[in-house]
Parts: structure tokens; C-alpha cells; sequence
């Protein structure tokens, strides 16, 4: 009974995830599958890292993302001279009373929008490392909280540019996602093109979401059902990433966990559109949400392409990302 | 789980069970055993329900009082049958402890007990009756029973109660084919496996083997069936239907019996011309030993004998419907044992039917040699006012004189005996032969029904140079009776049409075809089914070219022959349900292939919504049904909602795609 309240009173947060993709649609143009993605990695709790050739409007997705959830946010470009500090913060010795303020960095926000986060240093990088996982930083040994919700979302250039440093795979575990945008399509060029410019839009943006909206649908995550089936379905997908001898290395119990707190996420923002699809799968209003293998496949390749890779010797199968080669080898049970 | 309660709903289909399964019995019963039985089958349904607590704190009384009443009974039973081995007394026990056990029953283990004893209890029927309607009766019973056990079993209720007994009956079908086997080829062996009781066939009709006035115009009252006969040719004319029965040699001027022979048991010469007629004969158990064959038949079958005076005996009473291939001729000359035996054909008692006699020695002084006298005889009888009735006056004091000369009036069996007194009067051997004559045929099976109605008797003298001959005064008096059977004659008597109907044709003609309908399936029943003998058998399993097969090969090839349905069975049963022990998708996977038929199939790794997106693209007119079907398996396989398997189910086997032609 408890819980048919909670939905019923969080079904209109829920339905305002339609107004949140519309929002960033008017502003990154063609992208509604990048823009569901990266909604559903936030809703999973999860970081994003956005990767793409600069001018695709990566930041700009980053950006209106924070603007239309309401969130606070700041934005750190990465360079080659960034020192941990400027991420975290610094003590500052102040004469009034004797003794050190401390003064957060960037990274004590809902957001935190690392721009071109591989063109940093390894160390500078790793500094981000605790406040990803640990939602926590210690400066001075001191261990401070970060605020509830916070996100990383990072942006990278493809790592064979010039003047980066590629992220260690520790740290590329610590994002839920990662995505890419390419270039738009014809019709979403030209309105590129004939539109307004992106920055003026993207200052005149309303949030959609206030206060503790997001956190609220971020619990509700916990009611999409998940059945034995699809349980099933994920373990299959799991055993054959480590047993078939393709992938230089099998998927952790992590990018488990990942892939079904993602397809959770995707479920509930399909949940909320009439158009996407799935629409009303006999599901009634009384009746929990689900997660389908089609919710599984839909997240995949965003949730292990930077966790899976082949072995180098099956080049014939290079051509096809480890994902959906993941995808089409394993039935459904 | 071993140890689960059974629920009153269990209870309940148990007790209902084996009731249906033991009601055919209880009218044979004692009164106080069906009382009993329906006492604690109801006494098992109620007694938890209102007394649980004191059911389970009084064990030890319950289990003293459930002694009490198997003792009691099993000695009331033996009180009442004298004895505890038997058919009837088996029954009765069986009857009795059945409903003691669903009584006593507790668990799983006890349900099932109960279960086959129903089953056991369904078979026990058959000891008593073996017709159509009680092996459907039985069928029902079985279906119901095994109802039971599906609901036993589905503790979760996915089935309705109508998909139970849909499941139960599609199981008591798939069993045919086996039944069939098995039927067919278990070796059969002469005679019943135990004796029956000698009384268990008390009070059938037919022929006896004496005969007085009125004996047999009262069978002619009776319609019931006596045998009925296939040919293996056509079927001979209507007045050349003679069918022999118990020859009769001894009078006493009113009654006939048949008497001593002293010639021994050999039957007399006989020379037989003309051809053969091959036909079977399934007779109604009559509870006596006479066999009726077209007169006269050349060999005995098997387990039969041929009296000296042509009477076609089995060796064991007649007390189930059985079967007899037999040949006749139509033409044969029969001769005599002895001279005693003539002499004993000429016996009159003494000092009676002077009238009679008065005449006979008139034809025998006038026409001397006995055939002349034979047709004078036969002429006088047709030129004299005789009336054949059923329905003759009382002749109390000489019968033989009063009927010929006074009444003349009577019935095939006042003729056949006053012909006969006649020709001994005169001189000549004769005898009276009782039988049938005639028989209706059943246009629907194109066999010859002989009831008792068609009893018959007529004479048999004995000619010098031609032996017994058979003549009949009835046909001198009404060849009608000979040439168009019995119902041509006194119609009034025989056919009984349904009230109201008597004056509209179609009706009638419906209602005899109606009949002739329920006679011919009760016909095949008994030739094929209760007439599946030792005989029969082999003649089945000839052709098919085994020749001479005995029980050894028999049973080797019913093993062979089971082994192999079995094996299909198993082979199609796996190959058909997919490997899943998950329902829903069991049901899915079947969808999938149905599509895959039309040319749509699902790729292993494809969802159930994107696949249902794809067919529907391609496919308008099943988009609807798809998508229900996609919904359901959804709810149920993905969001755990098991209330709609049924449903499901349902919409899966209604599912038929049509293949479409692709372009």
C-alpha cells in the first residue's frame, strides 16, 4: 500500500522527465537517444563521460543538463596544467582567527562539469577519483562530503588527438556511461544552422526540475522490478563477456550492477513517454514498473563500451563494437 | 510437502470419485454397505471441518473406532455372502474399505491409494456388465478421477475447472492408442480367468429344451435379441431360415422334452450336397448350452458338440455373448443311428387322441406308403379351416384331438406337435424340432437379427429312402409366417411403436431405423469387442500374415508394438515442448514458432517488444493479436504477474498466422 503511494505521488515527477528531454532537445538538436541516455545515467546516480570530436556540442549537452534539472554547477576546463587543488579546493591561512579556511573547489557542487577531462594529467585526474566514488574529498586530512546529488560529467576528445592523456581504466570504471554524439543528421544541421545561438539559448533555459526532484526520482528507481528473467537475461550476458575468449576482459560484478541500475533508469524515463515505443505494455497504473531485455539492450553499449574490448587477434570482429557483438551472441532466456 | 493436509476441496474430488466409481455396485449390494460408504466419505468431508481440534486430540479413539468399523464390516459382510472369496463378496469388501481408506486419509500418500483404488473400483463394473453405456459410464468416472488428481496437483490453481477436465479427458485419449495395442494383442485365453458364480445368470429368455403348449407363444411376446448373424455371402431367403434348436423325442401328449437317447452321443450319418454357407453367429447369453445353426450345419467349432440328433451344443452354458464361425448346407441327407432311435420316434402315450389315431389309420389305409401319407397329411391340414393366432382357445382335456378336429386354432407349436403325434399315429418316425425361424435384417449392417419373437418348432419325419426330413404345418397353414417372417403376420403383436406415433409412417420408419441403428453398434460391440476371444484373434492375426502365432510371439509383439508408441509418443512430446521450465515462455517459444513458420522468425537475442515491432511492420493483420500476446507475456514473464497465464495460454493456441506469399 506504502509503496502504490510513493509511486502515485512521484508519477508527476515521472512525467515531468518528458519535459526535461524536451527542454535539452531544443538545444542539442537530433539527439534524443544521446539525451535519454545521459538523463538515464543521472537517474542511475551514475557519471557520465560524453565523447566526442570538439564542436559536436558536448558541453552544451553537459551544461543543459545541470541548467534543466536544476541543478548548481561548475565547470573546470582541463588543461595540462590543472593541479589537483584547483579541482578540490585549497586551505587558506586566514589572520582573523589563526587558523586555515578551507576553500572548496569546484567540485563541491551538484555538478560538476570536467570539460575535456583527458587532457589533464594523470594526477590531476586522480584527483577526481575519490570524489567519483566516494562522493567525498579529503584535503589536509580532513574528509568532507560532497553535496546530494552529484554527478561528474566529463567531456573527452578521442584519445588519438593531440595533447591528451588517456584516462586509466580505474577511472573510466568510475563513469556509469559513457556516450557519443556525432555529427546531426541533415534536417538537424540546418536548423542548426538557420537557429539561434546555442549559448543565448542555453542562458535563457528554465530548470524543470526544483529542489529534491531529481533525488525523488532517483529513489523511485528502487520500484522498477527487475524479474527473474531479466536476472537471468543480465548473468547470461555477464558469463559469456568472461567465458567466451573474445573480450580481453570479462565484465565485473560493477558493470553488473551498472547495467541494471541503467536499464532501471531507461525503463522509467520510457515509462513516462507515450511515444517511445513501448508505450503500455498492458502495464496498468496500479502496476510496478519492469525492466525488459529490450531496456538492457538499449543501455549496453553506453555502459560497457569503455569497459569491454576484444582481444586483439579476432580482427575480423573489430569492425563491430564489443557491445553488440556482446548483444547479438547471447539469447534471451 | 509429503506431509501436507489434504484440503477439503482434495477431500472432496476424492470422495466424489470414488463414489461415481463404486455407484453401479451399490444396487447390488446390501442396503447398509452403499449407507456406509456415503456415510464416510461424507463423515471424512464434514468431521474436519467441525471437529479438527478434537480430530487431532482424539487419535487414538478415531483410530479404534475406524478399527471397529473395518472389523464390523468386513464380519457383516461375511455374515451376509456365508464366505469372503468371490466376485460379489470381492466387490462388496472392496466397495466397503474403499471409503473407509478416503476415511482414514490424511496425505499426499493416502490420496493417491485412494485414487487407484477408484480406478480398481472402476474396472470391478465391468464384472457385472459390459455394454456401451456402462463403458462410457466408466469413462466418465475415469475422466473425473483423474480430474482429481490434476486439481491434486495444481495447488496453484492455474487451471480452471473446465481446463481440468479438458486436460484429464485429452489424457484418457492420448491412451487409446496403447488401449488399442494392447487390446488387441494381449494374448487371450479360453474361458474367463476365475469362475463365475453359477447364478449370475439367472433369468434370461429363450428356447428351452421342452416344450408345451404356450412355451413358445410366450417368447414370441419377447422382443429381445437371441443372436444375431453376418453372412459371409447375401443373406438367404426369409422361408429357408431354419435355425436348429433342442430336438425333441418324448410327449405326453401335451408336453415335449427331448428324453434318453440310448444310441450313444456320436451324431447320426449325415450326407451333405450343395454349397457351403459361411456365416458367424454372436449369441445373447441364454444361460443354456444350445447353439442355433441354419439347419444343417457340417462341423461343430471349437469348445461345441453335435448331438446324435444334430443338436448343436457348447461345452460350457452360454452365459456371456459369444461368438461362433459356423458352415451349414442347405441340402444334406441325415440318417439314423439305430433302429431305436426310430422305434422312439414312433412313441405315443397310450390310450390318447383317438381322434388322431382315428384318422391316421384312415390316411394309412388308404395312401400306405408314408410319403404318399406324409402329403395327404399336410393336405388335409391345408384344406381343413386352420387359423394360425397367438392367441388359441383353452383346450383342456385331449390337446392333440381338441385342436385338430375341434378348435383349429393354434400356434406353431400346436401345429408342430399334433403333426407329429399324427405321423407317429400313422406310422412314421417324427419329431419335433424347436428353434427360430426367420430373423429381421438390419439394413444398416446388413445383418440378420433373430429375437425371440421368431421361435419356431416344426416336424422332422423319417422317410426310408430319404431320411429325417424337415416339413413344417405351420407354412401349410400360413406360409406367410415362413415366407415374410413373424411381423407380416401379427404385426399388432411384435412391433412396438413409441406412443402417438402409430399413425405417421415417416415416424415409424425413423423410429425402425433408429433401432436398427442402436442394434447394429450394440452388434459390432459385441462381435469385436466382447466377442474378441482366443478365436477371433487369430483370425485378426492372420491378416496380417501372421499364421500361426501363439501367445509367446503375442507378447512379444505387443511389447514390440508398445515400445514402439511409447517411443513416438516420448519422441514427439520431447521434440514438441520446448526445453523451458518456465511456462510463459514455453508458451512464448511456441508463439515464436509459429511465427517462424510463416516466415517471421524471432533471433535468439531479439526482445519481445522489438520483435513484435518488427512482424508487425510486415505484418498488419496480426499487429493486434501480437501485441495482446507481447503485452501478456510481458506481465507475466517480466513483471512476475502470473494471473494471466491462463489467458495467455489461450491466446497462443488461438494464435494461427497464415503464411503470407512474400513478393
Amino acid at each position: 500500500m506504502n509503496m502504490n503511494e510513493d509511486i502515485n505521488s512521484s508519477s508527476a515527477n515521472t512525467a515531468k522527465l518528458d519535459n526535461v528531454i524536451d527542454a535539452i532537445g531544443e538545444i542539442i538538436l537530433g539527439k534524443n537517444t544521446a539525451i535519454k541516455l545521459s538523463l538515464a545515467c543521472l537517474i542511475a546516480r551514475g557519471h557520465l563521460l560524453i565523447e566526442d570530436t570538439p564542436g559536436v556540442g558536448k558541453t552544451t549537452l553537459a551544461h543543459t543538463l545541470a541548467k534543466v534539472l536544476g541543478l548548481n554547477y561548475q565547470r573546470i576546463q582541463f588543461t595540462s596544467d590543472l593541479l589537483p587543488a584547483d579541482i578540490l579546493g585549497v586551505s587558506v591561512y586566514n589572520r582573523d582567527n589563526s587558523k586555515f579556511d578551507f576553500h572548496p573547489g569546484p567540485v563541491f557542487s551538484n555538478v560538476l562539469l570536467a570539460d575535456e577531462i583527458n587532457r589533464a594529467t594523470p594526477r590531476t585526474q586522480s584527483a577526481l577519483l575519490e570524489a567519483m566514488a566516494e562522493y567525498q574529498v579529503t584535503v589536509d586530512n580532513e574528509t568532507r562530503a560532497l553535496p546530494d546529488p552529484f554527478f561528474v560529467i566529463a567531456t573527452q576528445n578521442p584519445q588519438n588527438q593531440v595533447g591528451t592523456y588517456p584516462l586509466p581504466e580505474s577511472q573510466l570504471d568510475r563513469f556509469l556511461m559513457r556516450i557519443e554524439l556525432g555529427y546531426p543528421d541533415n534536417a538537424a544541421e540546418r536548423e542548426l544552422l538557420n537557429g539561434k545561438d546555442r549559448k543565448e539559448l542555453l542562458e535563457n533555459i528554465q530548470p524543470v526540475f526544483f529542489g529534491d526532484e531529481l533525488i525523488q526520482i532517483q529513489k523511485q528507481l528502487e520500484n522498477v522490478h527487475a524479474a527473474d528473467a531479466i536476472l537471468d537475461y543480465l548473468q547470461d550476458l555477464l558469463e559469456f563477456s568472461r567465458s567466451s575468449g573474445n573480450y580481453l576482459h570479462g565484465l565485473s560484478p560493477r558493470a553488473g550492477i551498472a547495467i541494471l541500475s541503467a536499464a532501471k533508469a531507461w525503463a522509467l524515463i520510457h515509462d513516462s513517454m507515450d511515444a517511445g515505443g513501448r508505450a503500455t505494455h498492458g502495464v496498468k497504473a496500479d502496476e510496478q514498473l519492469h525492466v525488459l531485455p529490450e531496456d538492457i539492450q538499449a543501455i549496453l553499449p553506453s555502459v560497457i563500451g569503455h569497459r569491454l574490448q576484444f582481444v586483439h587477434d579476432v580482427s575480423d570482429k573489430q569492425a563491430l563494437q564489443a557491445a553488440e557483438h556482446l548483444i547479438q551472441n547471447v539469447p534471451i532466456p | 510437502m509429503n506431509q501436507r493436509a489434504l484440503t477439503i476441496n482434495e477431500v472432496l474430488w476424492l470422495a466424489i470419485g470414488v463414489a461415481l466409481a463404486s455407484f453401479p455396485h451399490w444396487q447390488r449390494l446390501p442396503i447398509w454397505i452403499p449407507i456406509l460408504h456415503v456415510g464416510l466419505l461424507v463423515a471424512r468431508i464434514y468431521i474436519p471441518l467441525r471437529l479438527s481440534l478434537f480430530w487431532e486430540k482424539k487419535k487414538n479413539t478415531i483410530n479404534i473406532v475406524r478399527l471397529v468399523i473395518m472389523l464390523g464390516g468386513v464380519f457383516s459382510i461375511y455374515s451376509n455372502y456365508g464366505t469372503l472369496a468371490g466376485r460379489d463378496v470381492g466387490v462388496a469388501l472392496l466397495v466397503m474399505l474403499a471409503a473407509l481408506k478416503v476415511f482414514e486419509s490424511k496425505s499426499k500418500r493416502d490420496y493417491y491409494i485412494c485414487s487407484y483404488l477408484g480406478y480398481f473400483l472402476i474396472i470391478t463394473n465391468f464384472f457385472y456388465s459390459q455394454t456401451i453405456p456402462t463403458a462410457a459410464y466408466m469413462m466418465v468416472v475415469i475422466i473425473i478421477m483423474t480430474a482429481g488428481l490434476i486439481n491434486f496437483n495444481d495447488t496453484e490453481e492455474q487451471l480452471t475447472l473446465l481446463q481440468r477436465f479438458k486436460l484429464s479427458s485429452s489424457l484418457l485419449i492420448q491412451s487409446i492408442p496403447i488401449l488399442l495395442v494392447l487390446f488387441i494383442l494381449f494374448p487371450r485365453i479360453n474361458g474367463p480367468l476365475w469362475g463365475l458364480p453359477k447364478d449370475a445368470h439367472t433369468g434370461t429368455t429363450g428356447i428351452d429344451d421342452q416344450m408345451s403348449p404356450g412355451s413358445i407363444s410366450k417368447l414370441v411376446q419377447s422382443r429381445d435379441v437371441a443372436f444375431r448373424v453376418t453372412f459371409e455371402e447375401k443373406i438367404p431367403e426369409q422361408f429357408s431360415l431354419y435355425w436348429r434348436g433342442p430336438v425333441l423325442w418324448q410327449t405326453d401328449g401335451r408336453k415335449w422334452i427331448t428324453g434318453k437317447s440310448v444310441s450313444g452321443r456320436d451324431p447320426a450319418p449325415i450326407e451333405l450336397t450343395g454349397e457351403p454357407l459361411s456365416y458367424d453367429v454372436t449369441i445373447e447369453p441364454t444361460n443354456k448350452r444350445w447353439l442355433f445353426a441354419l439347419e444343417m450345419v457340417s462341423a461343430p467349432p471349437e469348445n461345441t458338440y453335435l448331438t446324435h440328433d444334430y443338436q448343436l451344443k457348447t461345452r460350457k452354458l452360454l452365459q456371456a455373448r459369444k461368438a461362433f464361425t459356423l458352415t451349414s448346407h442347405s441340402s444334406y441327407t441325415l440318417g439314423t443311428k439305430s433302429d431305436t432311435d426310430l422305434e422312439r420316434a414312433l412313441r405315443l402315450p397310450e390310450l390318447s387322441h383317438p381322434k388322431t389315431r382315428e384318422l391316421a389309420s384312415k390316411l394309412r389305409d388308404e395312401f400306405k406308403e408314408p410319403g404318399l401319407i406324409l402329403d395327404a397329411a399336410l393336405e388335409w391340414l391345408k384344406q381343413e379351416s386352420f387359423v394360425y393366432t397367438l392367441q388359441p382357445p383353452l383346450m383342456v382335456e385331449d390337446m392333440v384331438d381338441e385342436f385338430l378336429f375341434d378348435k383349429q386354432q393354434g400356434f406353431c407349436e400346436h401345429y408342430a406337435s399334433a403333426f407329429t403325434i399324427l405321423m407317429r399315429a400313422a406310422g412314421i418316425p417324427a419329431r419335433v424340432v424347436t428353434g427360430y425361424q426367420g430373423g429381421e435384417i438390419n439394413p444398416v449392417g446388413n445383418y440378420l437379427i433373430v429375437r425371440q419373437y421368431d421361435a419356431h418348432a416344426w416336424t422332422e419325419v423319417w422317410l426310408e429312402n430319404k431320411g429325417w426330413i424337415r416339413i413344417d404345418p405351420t407354412s401349410a397353414v400360413s406360409p406367410t409366417r415362413i415366407n415374410e417372417g413373424i411381423e407380416n403376420v401379427l404385426p399388432e403383436a411384435i412391433i412396438s411403436i413409441p406412443l402417438g406415433l402409430e399413425n405417421n409412417e415417416t415416424a415409424i420408419r425413423l423410429w425402425q431405423r433408429l433401432r436398427n441403428t442402436v442394434d447394429m453398434i450394440n452388434y459390432q460391440w459385441a462381435q469385436w469387442v466382447l466377442g474378441y476371444g482366443p478365436e477371433r484373434q487369430k483370425l485378426f492375426m492372420k491378416k496380417f500374415g501372421f499364421n500361426s502365432i501363439d501367445w509367446k510371439q503375442l507378447t512379444l509383439t505387443l511389447f514390440i508394438f508398445l515400445g514402439t508408441i511409447i517411443a513416438a509418443i516420448a519422441a514427439y512430446v520431447f521434440n514438441k515442448t520446448p526445453k523451458s521450465t518456465e511456462p510463459a515462455k514455453m508458451y512464448y517459444d511456441i508463439f515464436c514458432k509459429k511465427l517462424a513458420k510463416t516466415g517471421m522468425p524471432r533471433k535468439s537475442h531479439e526482445g519481445p517488444v522489438d520483435f513484435a515491432e518488427r512482424v508487425s511492420i510486415s505484418r498488419q493483420d496480426l499487429k493486434s493479436e501480437i501485441k495482446k500476446i507481447t503485452d501478456l507475456y510481458i506481465s507475466i514473464r517480466y513483471y512476475s504477474n502470473n494471473k494471466n497465464l491462463l489467458q495467455f495460454k489461450a491466446a497462443i493456441k488461438s494464435f494461427t498466422p497464415k503464411k503470407i506469399a512474400t513478393s
